[in-house]
């Protein structure tokens, strides 16, 4: 797997970029906060592929953090008073420790035990968040009126989010394609002579899930910093559920992949809610259809159908 | 009065534990066997208790209701397995998530879509309404039924798959499929059929709590959540596992919910990682071998 962008797909990453900075220019409020919304979830699902498409490991409990990210942002701001730009910052860090404690006792275990321990977690996390009402207000959610002004419209809100979503993408780019990023995908392809030939499997493995919950905990606190609340939901399993649809959507094994899924995520949600009471049968459905006939995703598909040439390419180097 | 007390919650936890033991026992079979983590297995008990509902509305027998819907939920069971599963039986773990993910949303659905947003609850059939008296405390005879139906299913299935010839082609299917299917097993007819028979089992359970507790849209991640609990407890595949789990699950989380009251949802995820930490493989599996 190549991450860094080079030759066509450089140019297909200039292109997007520039459309994200002119989109409010020709947009209206509607596309923006459709913006927003793809931008936040392109960096949780980005996040959570460290873990899945890197590690090879299954987390089904990702939204914990995005739950917790999304929490500790309005609480800081509200309970503890410190102002936004500090709150936003510090909450992928509480994120970070949290991921640190949580990975520490999962990766104690392997493959399909280890996805159904941080299940187990996510639901603790979220049980918490919803019984806890004195802190977090249950069910009803928690609200913060103290977001600044200047961000509090759309479109302000849209550069910010494309700012941080940007600088997190290049980031994880640039940790994947270090060292570091080579050996968590040398344990994936085998975890035993990874060991052999010296990588310290369970410190990597253990950094790569901090990483992970970092960047998922600051697409939470994005996203209850637009919407100005949090919900227990915001870390319930179907929100761990939607992340890894992403992933999955998209294709796993490109570094793009999560991006594109949640491209098409957000277009089937935004779109489907309208026309139909019951979107989540159409979203179902078209869910079958994708993982019965693209099973590599959508990136893999418009590799092998439209860009010929370089799947082959990709092919030869990567063998 | 404490010590009555403790009996009760005692008996209703092991009654609870044995809903929940026929409910995930179609589910680690299914992991077991098949090799596919099926998350829509609450969405097969859910329709198994709203079919449950249906049908005892309209011809008014319990009977009728449990064993229709169980049946009516293997056939559904059957058309999932035969055109979805099929093609992804030798694909990643992760594959199979989202599709069975996918059927939730699916399943959920078209429940709404039937049944609206209401909720149905069914009435004990009469000769299990009452209650037996246990020197002095009294206890309702329904849950002597359910856990008389849990251990019954519980020695079928153990009968069934340590004493007939086709349970001996399960066992074997388990540790190599290619070698079985080599000595001429129709493997994939066997497949579906532990799908269909985990479908029943889903379903059935369902019906069998649906006199307890309302049906709702939501019961699904309910019982999928207490399903995985339960035979990540037990220890995955083995179905005396699944038993033990069930009932511990059930009389923990009796207790807790005596003790803990408000928090006491948090408890059987507290297990769960209690266990996982320090059996991964859970009280009766056997070890992980990497």
């Amino acid at each position: 797997m190549r991450v860094l962008p080079s030759g066509g797909r450089m140019w297909v990453y200039v292109f997007v970029g520039l459309f994200l900075v002119f989109l409010p220019v020709f947009a209206g409020d509607a596309e923006i906060s459709f913006g927003i919304d793809f931008m936040i979830l392109a960096l949780a699902a980005m996040a959570l592929n460290i873990i899945v498409g890197q590690t090879g490991l299954t987390s089904f409990g990702h939204a914990a953090f995005y739950g917790v990210g999304a929490y500790s942002l309005i609480l800081l701001i509200s309970k503890v008073g410190i102002p936004f730009w500090l709150a936003i910052i510090i909450s992928p860090f509480i994120c970070a420790v949290l991921g640190a404690i949580i990975g520490r006792i999962c990766l104690q275990l392997v493959s399909f035990y280890f996805a159904l321990l941080t299940l187990a977690f996510a639901e603790l996390i979220y049980i918490i968040i919803h019984r806890w009402y004195s802190l977090t207000g249950g069910d009803r959610g928690l609200a913060t009126e103290r977001i600044p002004d200047i961000i509090s419209t759309p479109v302000p809100y849209y550069y910010l989010t494309l700012f941080l979503v940007t600088i997190s993408i290049i980031t994880i780019g640039f940790i994947l394609n270090s060292a570091f990023g080579q050996s968590i995908q040398s344990v994936r392809e085998n975890r035993l002579r990874a060991e052999f030939v010296g990588v310290n499997v369970k410190l990597n493995l253990l950094i790569a899930f901090v990483i992970s919950s970092f960047f998922t905990g600051l697409a939470g606190a994005l996203y209850a910093g637009n919407a100005h609340t949090a919900f227990p939901n915001y870390a319930g399993f179907m929100m761990s559920g939607q992340l890894l649809i992403c992933v999955l959507l998209g294709g796993m094994f490109y570094f793009e992949g999560p991006i594109v899924g949640a491209f098409v995520y957000v277009i089937l949600q935004t779109y489907l809610i309208p026309i139909t009471e019951y979107w989540p049968f159409v979203f179902g459905i078209l869910i079958v259809v994708i993982v019965l006939l693209m099973p590599g995703g959508i990136t893999s598909f418009i590799r092998s159908k439209f860009l010929l040439f370089h799947a082959k390419k990709e092919k030869i180097l990567n063998t | 009065m404490n010590i009555e007390m403790a009996l009760i919650t005692l008996l209703v936890g092991l009654a609870q534990g044995m809903l929940f033991f026929v409910i995930a026992a179609g589910l680690s079979w299914v992991f077991s066997i098949c090799n596919i983590l099926n998350l829509s297995h609450g969405s097969m008990a859910m329709i198994g208790a709203f079919l449950c509902w249906t049908i005892i509305s309209v011809a008014h027998s319990f009977w009728a209701g449990l064993i229709v819907s169980a049946l009516g939920c293997a056939c559904i069971g059957i058309f999932i397995e035969v055109i979805l599963l099929r093609p992804i039986y030798r694909r990643d773990h992760i594959y199979q998530f989202i599709l069975t993910f996918a059927l939730i949303y699916i399943i959920q659905d078209v429940i709404k879509m039937i049944y609206g947003a209401e909720q149905t609850m069914i009435m004990k059939p009469s000769f299990l309404m009452g209650s037996v008296d246990l020197g002095g405390v009294m206890f309702p005879t329904y849950y002597f039924f359910v856990i008389g139906v849990g251990l019954l299913i519980f020695v079928l299935i153990h009968w069934f798959v340590s004493r007939t010839k086709w349970g001996r082609v399960i066992r074997a299917l388990k540790v190599d499929r290619d070698m079985t299917s080599a000595f001429g097993v129709d493997v994939k007819l066997v497949l579906t059929g532990v799908f269909a028979f985990s479908c029943f089992l889903a379903a059935l359970g369902a019906a069998l709590i649906s006199p307890l507790m309302a049906g709702h849209i939501g019961m699904d991640m309910f019982f999928l959540m207490i399903a995985f609990i339960v035979i990540i407890i037990g220890g995955i595949g083995s179905i005396s596992g699944c038993l033990v789990g069930s009932l511990v699950y059930g009389v923990v989380n009796s207790f807790g919910i005596w003790f803990f009251g408000h928090w006491s949802i948090a408890i059987p995820y507290v297990l769960l990682v209690i266990v996982l930490m320090l059996r991964p493989c859970g009280l009766m599996g056997d070890p992980i071998t990497e």
